[in-house]
This record gives structure tokens, sequence and C-alpha cells, in this order.
């Protein structure tokens, strides 16, 4: 068996905005603690 | 010890709706002199990311970190000329290198209150519609010509269209542990 700790992985969910050329509603889904 | 560094990495994938930009410019640059019907748009961006996220102790927050990496957008935007016979789509396809910040509260074991702020570049680009397009490095093919019969060039096209370059971004939301 691998001694190696399991890095937990954090699913983040996030709405808000985007303010470029002009602002927008904005969503994203992200996979954080990935390796490390 | 690699097993002690805070770094991890992290992958995003979001989407904008967006103004997708002046229809009557979009018109002249990209397809024709054209000004007749009732303009309609609409638009979008998908982006994708992959961070590095390096985690630092803060006051407050259960966590918090900053992060950094590559971005790749697809930004699409659509003008409709009801009754003016004219529908056409805009694009941009772009790398860039973004930054950012998140912090995290947690409410449950499973639960985290999130925020996060953001900066992201798109140096490069190239618009195209129709059968035209137009490159921030110059390159133009097919390009129309204003009423004083100067050639549009990069900067008419990006006067004209809202796709990311330089973006900022405000997000909030929860964070879960699987």
């Amino acid at each position: 068996m691998s001694s190696r700790p399991t890095r937990v992985t954090l699913v983040v969910v996030l709405a808000g905005l985007a303010l470029g050329a002009a602002p927008a509603r904005a969503l994203e889904i992200a996979w954080t603690g990935l390796g490390g | 010890m690699a097993a002690t560094l805070p770094l991890s990495f992290e992958l995003g994938v979001g989407h904008a709706f967006v103004d997708p930009g002046d229809a009557a410019l979009a018109r002249r640059v990209f397809i024709n002199d054209g000004t007749n019907g009732a303009p309609e748009k609409s638009g979008g961006v998908w982006d994708f990311r992959l961070d590095a996220a390096w985690a630092v102790k803060a006051p407050v927050v259960t966590q918090l970190a900053w992060v950094g990496g590559v971005r790749y957008s697809m930004y699409s935007g659509r003008f409709k000329y009801v009754g003016g016979n004219e529908d056409f789509t805009i694009t941009s396809d772009a790398w860039g290198i973004g930054v950012g910040a998140r912090a995290s509260l947690a409410i449950t074991k499973k639960l985290s209150v999130t925020a996060m702020v953001g900066l992201d570049w798109f140096p490069s680009q190239t618009l195209y519609g129709h059968d035209s397009s137009y490159s921030s490095n110059g390159d133009v093919v097919n390009n129309g010509q204003n009423d004083n019969g100067r050639p549009y060039g990069w900067r008419d096209a990006d006067k004209a269209i809202n796709q990311p370059w330089l973006l900022p971004s405000v997000l909030v939301g929860m964070t879960w542990r699987p």
C-alpha cells in the first residue's frame, strides 16, 4: 500500500462579474487542490 | 519536501454572457456598409484556466490562496439585423495569462463560502467574421473601409467587438469538499 497521503480535491462553484469591455455575468466551476 | 509545500494545481471552466459589441460598427468593419434592419445581438465567452495555487495563512478566512497560470478564451458574438437580411457571428479564440486570489470561509465541514478576484490578459488575438479577419499583430484579411476610404484595421475591429482583452473578474460562490 502506498503511504502517500491523498490530496483532497475541492469543487468551487462561483458566480459574479467579468469586468472587461462590458461588465458581464459570469459563472465558473473549478477543481482545486490537484496534485501538490 | 514536496508534500509540505502549500502548492497545488487547479482547473477552471467558466462562461460569461457578454454584450458582444457595437452592432453597427461590426457590420461596417466585417460585412458591408448596409444599415437596414433592426439590430439584435448576443454574445458569450467560454474560458478555461490551469493555475498553480499557493496557499498562505491569513486571519479570519479558513483558506487564502494566490493563483496564477494560463488561460484560453473562446469568444463568440452574434449580430442579427432583423428585416435587413444580415446575420453574422464574430469569433476570437485566444491564449492568455492570469493571476488572482481566492479566499474561503468554512461554514460546515464540507461547505465553504468562497470569493475570488482575478485579472486575465489576452495579449494576442484575431477577430474572425464572415470572410474577414483582423489580428492584433496588424494582419488583416478582406478588410472594409470607412466613408473616407480609410481601410479598417485592428483598432476598428477591436473597438467594434467586446472580446476579452484585459479582464478583471469578481466571483463569489461555494466550495464543496467531496
